[in-house]
């Protein structure tokens, strides 16, 4: 069995985006995009919803040229390497190295985790919500930023039922992210 | 000046109770009684609570499951209900505040004494959220999704950047996340 992991960056009152979707409270210094990066090295490929995708597949071009910046280089370099399974029931074509699910998500992502390998890293708001309530999210890894947005897309949703958590380890960086991990209790 | 303190418990997914309204305590621990109730009880010389946490605070310290020693502290602190329909509050020096929250805090934070601690009541911080009034927030992540129930955080307060100040994990698997606004 593969580990399904759950890595977010959530502002401290629980949005992943802002009410028109804004990101631009992403901390992307290099130092942060480093730990970033060698998160990216610890997977074995994503399961990604739809728009998520959309948005993360600017990395197949972003970091491809000698010229881009170190950061964006090295995740470019991870991102592509990635297997990427992407659960739509719209999309026809996705690009290089990524496959399609067109039926129910959470089976296409429990077939995967069944398989043997580094762990699975999950992407999509509304993908982690469906496989969080089927109870196959072993483990979150948050990236909670200082600031408070007041509306947007929620982190964790209604409705996705009670589960106990175990506390993994916590980091403080200089620009004031905490890093909380988190393994669900079985 | 006093500060005005966002002082509460969260479940990682940001409720502070559960689907039904029930409170979810973190685990007691050696911690939780050093690093926050007594912390709390030696910081604070107020407590601001809306209706529904006050009530609930009420039949808990009322009640004889509550330790008789902090009981008594807790009693003796002066503190604030927000209500607009609760007509009495006669636990240990309680009043209630219906009108000009903004006029009335910016008051309180001119007298002397020590920091005031807002514990509890989703809709009660949002309010104090959207009027500025929140000079720091202490917030205790407790290692559960409670999956429903009231939100700390229910938006609609303007984006607000904030400087982290400690981030400490607790022996009962909870972090305590401080915060300075402003």
């Amino acid at each position: 069995m593969r580990k399904l992991i759950y890595p977010q960056l959530v502002t401290l009152d629980g949005y992943v985006g802002g009410p028109a979707g804004e990101l631009d409270w992403h901390v992307t210094a290099p130092d942060m995009h480093a730990v970033f990066n060698a998160l990216q090295r610890t997977y074995g490929g994503y399961a990604m919803g739809r728009k998520t995708y959309e948005v993360m597949r600017g990395w197949d071009e972003l970091g491809r040229k000698p010229g881009d910046a170190a950061e964006y280089r090295d995740f470019h370099d991870g991102w592509v390497a990635l297997p990427k399974l992407v659960v739509s029931s719209t999309l026809r074509e996705v690009g290089p190295n990524a496959s399609l699910a067109h039926g129910d998500p959470v089976a296409a992502v429990e077939n995967l985790k069944a398989g043997e390998g580094k762990p699975i890293a999950i992407a999509g708001t509304l993908l982690a919500a469906a496989l969080a309530a089927a109870g196959l999210i072993d483990e979150y890894i948050l990236f909670v930023h200082p600031v408070l947005l007041g509306g947007g897309t929620r982190l964790f949703p209604d409705g996705l039922g009670r589960q106990g958590l175990r506390l993994l380890g916590t980091e403080v960086y200089p620009c004031g992210i905490v890093r909380l991990d988190y393994a669900a209790e079985q | 000046m006093r500060k005005l303190v966002l002082t509460m418990f969260i479940s990682l997914d940001g409720f502070i109770n559960g689907p039904g309204g029930e409170l979810i305590p973190p685990p007691f621990s050696a911690d939780l009684a050093g690093k926050w109730i007594g912390y709390n009880l030696g910081r604070f010389d107020m407590m601001v609570y809306g209706r529904a946490c006050y009530e609930g605070m009420v039949d808990f310290w009322t009640s004889p499951a509550a330790p008789p020693e902090e009981a008594a502290r807790l009693a003796a602190i002066e503190k604030i209900v927000l209500s607009r329909t609760l007509d009495r509050a006669d636990w240990g020096r309680a009043r209630i505040m219906r009108d000009d929250i903004a006029g009335e805090f910016a008051r309180l934070k001119q007298m002397p004494g020590k920091d005031m601690a807002v514990i509890g009541g989703g809709r009660a911080a949002t309010s104090l959220l959207a009027l500025g009034l929140i000079d720091e927030m202490r917030l205790l992540v407790t290692p559960m999704l409670f999956g429903g129930g009231t939100r700390l955080f229910e938006g609609g307060y303007p984006r607000t950047g904030l400087t982290l100040e400690g981030a400490e994990p607790l022996d009962n698997g909870s972090v305590l996340l401080t915060y300075r606004l402003g």
